[in-house]
């Protein structure tokens, strides 16, 4: 506000004139003195266990000393961001800073926050439980599993973190934590918008004692103005297990791309006024630098399973869980399959949740179960299992499988759990063959039924399609051909037995001949005697060797033969005499011819 | 020692087997076997009468293709599965007059007059072999042997696979595309369906169903014509 000199005359003006000066002088004393004006807001004023408040103190007019934190047991207060604006009254647009402070309850309650100036008010902040009317032990709904409240992490004294370029921060909660126990835990990564040019990596926890799981490359992202700078937030969700008990610090680093002014810090506030990159850049003002921000160590306490109390089927699980077990389809018939499903929902590790479900149900056939994880958040953290296993009736009637029960440790209780199902009790249909009939068949004008029952056999199995039958057929086939063979044998040996008797007798014959010189007689017996053997030999009759087939079966070597024929024509005609005749020469053919077939 | 004349010898054979084979027919069907509880035409097919008016028509199926084994030409079983095939709404095979031929004979009458045809078989060509009796007689006597030799082997052709059925006795039986319980469905099989069985996995068989579509079915849904020991 000014003071104006109004120009007027004489004694009243300079009345007047003294007037104005005297109220100028006294409002600049009284504006030179006057208190600077601070007021503080809250929001919200009520707000879940897990989550934080915006306090927000503002000054009005001159910039003055800020008031100092206010301090509250159960309340932890962080200066997160400072602002400048214009506040418009009385149609004046006056100066104004704030200066922004994150209020994070520890307990639940009604928080009196005192006021920051004498004459301002009290604020008031109420802390209710995550969900209205829910039981402590409700699975998912322990308060400080929603948001974990933020550990007052300082920066550090001459890193990039106190006005730097970028910040890291890792939520991690304010309790102990047990081994395998899965903590949802943020890591939060603030850059300034101009300055980072690049994120090189995604942050990498450091702790050997946990294991944290995989980052995405799509964080959440949050635009902020502090202290009238833009700063992008990257929020990452994850979760962290510890893998064996003990105190140990954690901490994650982000490798960044920056860029780095060469100008003095006065013309760097000029570009900071300016405000932007371009114009810094374009005049060659900043360098490329990659750098890596680190947060601040946190320090987490892991406790043991207890081993004492430690149920017999606990598989590892740690977190709150509760399970309800279904059998479908609700009706079968013995025989047929049906599943049992066991479903396991709630918060915690996930993959260390397994059931063995039955391993042996009395009139029950089973079969191994698979699982499926189906996750409620974006982390795994909450969610459900559920655990199939086929089951086959092997009777009819009414069945009840007993419950099934999981053994899991609570950490907000610090004891071991065992949740059970309830007994299920299911409706076996007999097999369907002795089921009601159909009526249609009832109605069949069948033919009327047997009285002699008939002849019986001990197999359905036609007779001779018995293997036991085959040996009848077999040995008889085999006792005929066994006699074909006998039989041919024998005749064969017989019909030898006959032409030997028979040529002796012939041999007498036709010595007696030969000794009388009975040419005829001689020569028919010989002739005779020859042809049946020759018969014999090519399993002819006699009647059937004639002339030509006598020509055609002699060969070469059986030129005497063919004499022998000859000349046996002539004595048959008549035309030999004694005296011509060589009765030895052709006796001893006679003898050959029959002496061969003999020896067979 | 002296020899039978050849002849003589030859009918001694043919004598004993006559008696050899006489002996085994009738050692396994004789009285000595009917005392034994087994199995009777007229038995089954009462059985699956009182299935049929029972409503359980699977079951009344089944006795009748056993009644139908055991007595293949019998009329009232055909006519009776007929009827109940067809209140199923299910296809009756035709037979053929050559099958209904052929069935006429029983299997144990078949399976006697085939040894009665191989026993006259024989002794012909052994007569023709030593030229005894007349020859007409002798072609006679072959042309019968060979023909009642021919019953039971056509007889067992038609019946053979017959051996490998079964029926479906439940009211529906699925058809799996794999022998376990949670294999995904192919197709069902209604009541009284007769199937060949092509192979069998713990409880379950491999069938064939007449529209020649196989698959899986557990065996409590189904019953085997013929039961394997």
């Amino acid at each position: 506000m000014r003071c104006g000199v109004v120009r007027g005359g004489g004694s009243g003006v300079a009345a007047v004139s003294f007037a104005v000066a005297l109220f100028c002088v006294a409002f600049g004393a009284s504006t030179a003195s006057a208190e600077p004006l601070w007021y503080a807001t809250l929001e919200p004023k009520e707000i879940p266990l897990g989550s934080v408040a915006r306090l927000t103190m503002t000054n009005i007019g001159t910039v003055s000393k800020p008031p100092s934190l206010p301090v509250v047991e159960g309340l932890s207060f962080e200066v997160i961001g400072h602002t400048r604006q214009f506040e418009f009254s009385n149609r004046n647009s006056v100066p104004a800073s704030s200066i922004i402070i994150e209020v994070t309850p520890q307990l639940a309650g009604t928080y009196y926050i005192p006021p920051i100036t004498p004459t301002a008010q009290p604020l008031i902040l109420h802390v209710t439980v995550a969900h209205a009317g829910a039981a402590a032990s409700e699975p998912g709904n322990t308060n400080y599993l929603i948001r974990p409240p933020v550990q007052a992490i300082a920066p550090k004294k001459g890193s990039p973190l106190t006005d730097g370029p970028a910040f890291v921060r890792l939520n991690l909660p304010s309790r102990d934590v047990f081994v395998g126990e899965s903590v949802p835990v943020d890591i939060v990564v603030g850059v300034r918008s101009g300055i980072v040019t690049a994120l090189n990596g995604l942050p990498t926890l450091h702790g050997g004692a946990f294991t944290l799981n995989n980052l995405s490359h799509q964080p959440d992202r949050e635009e902020r103005i502090v202290d009238a700078t833009h700063i992008t937030l990257l929020t990452w969700h994850s979760l962290l297990a510890a893998v064996k008990p003990g105190m140990f610090s954690l901490d994650v680093e982000t490798p960044l791309t920056v860029k780095i002014s060469k100008r003095s810090r006065q013309d760097s506030a000029l570009d900071e006024l300016l405000g932007d990159p371009f114009l810094q850049n374009y005049f060659g003002a900043s360098v490329s630098k990659q750098i890596t921000v680190a947060s601040p160590s946190a320090r987490l306490n892991v406790l043991p399973i207890p081993a004492q109390g430690r149920p017999a089927d606990f598989s590892g699980a740690v977190g709150t869980f509760k399970i309800a077990s279904e059998l479908s389809p609700a009706r079968g018939a013995a025989g047929d399959p049906l599943t049992l499903r066991l479903r396991v929902s709630g918060a915690g590790n996930f993959d260390r949740v397994n059931s063995a479900m039955f391993e042996h149900l009395n009139d029950w056939k089973t079969y191994p179960p698979k699982s499926s994880f189906h996750a409620g958040d974006g982390i795994g953290y909450r969610g459900e299992k559920i655990f199939e296993q086929p089951l086959v009736a092997s009777r009819a009637g009414t069945h009840s499988i007993p419950p099934l029960a999981f053994s899991y440790f609570d950490p907000a209780t610090r004891r071991f759990e065992t949740a059970r199902s309830a007994v299920l009790t299911i409706e076996i249909a007999p097999t369907l063959a002795d089921q009601a009939p159909s009526p249609a068949v009832r109605l069949l004008a069948l033919r009327p039924d047997r009285a002699d029952q008939g002849p019986q056999t001990t197999s359905l199995t036609p007779l001779y399609l018995r293997p036991t039958f085959f040996a009848v057929p077999s040995l008889t086939t085999l006792m005929f051909a066994g006699t074909w063979l006998v039989s041919r044998r024998r005749q064969a040996t017989l019909a030898t037995i006959r032409i030997s008797r028979s040529a002796r007798r012939h041999l007498a014959d036709l010595a007696a001949a030969a000794v009388a010189r009975d040419v005829p007689s001689y020569f028919a017996t010989a002739r005779a005697m020859l042809l049946e053997a020759l018969a014999q030999r090519w399993q002819l009759s006699v009647a059937q060797l004639t002339d030509d087939v006598l020509r055609s079966r002699l060969g070469t070597e059986s030129e005497d033969i063919r004499e022998f024929f000859l000349i046996s024509d002539q004595a048959r005609y008549g035309r030999s005499t004694s005296a011509a005749v060589d009765f030895s020469r052709w006796t001893q053919l006679i003898r050959r011819e029959i002496g061969m077939k003999e020896r067979r | 020692m002296s020899r039978l004349p050849a002849g003589r010898s030859m009918i001694a054979s043919a004598v004993l087997a006559s008696m050899m084979a006489a002996l085994t027919i009738f050692s396994l069907t004789g009285p000595a076997r009917a005392a034994e509880p087994g199995y009777s035409a007229a038995r089954l097919y009462n059985e699956a009468n009182a299935y049929a008016r029972a409503g359980k028509p699977g079951m009344a199926v089944l006795h009748y293709e056993r009644a139908a084994l055991l007595a293949p030409g019998d009329a009232d079983i055909d006519a009776n599965l007929g009827l109940v095939l067809r209140s199923q709404h299910l296809a009756v095979a035709p037979r053929s007059t050559v099958a209904r031929m052929l069935s006429w004979p029983s299997p144990s009458t078949a399976a006697l007059g085939g040894e009665l045809g191989l026993l006259l078989l024989g002794g012909a060509l052994l007569a023709a072999k030593r030229r005894m009796s007349n020859r007409t007689v002798r072609w006679v006597a072959g042309a019968l042997g060979v023909l009642l030799l021919s019953l039971p082997v056509c007889q067992g052709m038609l019946l053979w696979p017959r051996l490998k059925d079964a029926v479906v006795i439940a009211h529906e039986a699925q058809v799996l595309e794999s022998p376990v319980p949670m294999a995904a469905p192919l197709f069902t099989l209604p009541e009284a369906q007769t199937v060949s069985v092509l192979a069998g996995h713990d409880e379950f068989l491999l069938i064939r169903s007449p529209d020649d579509r196989s698959g899986w079915v557990s065996a409590a849904s189904v019953a085997r014509v013929v039961s394997r020991r």
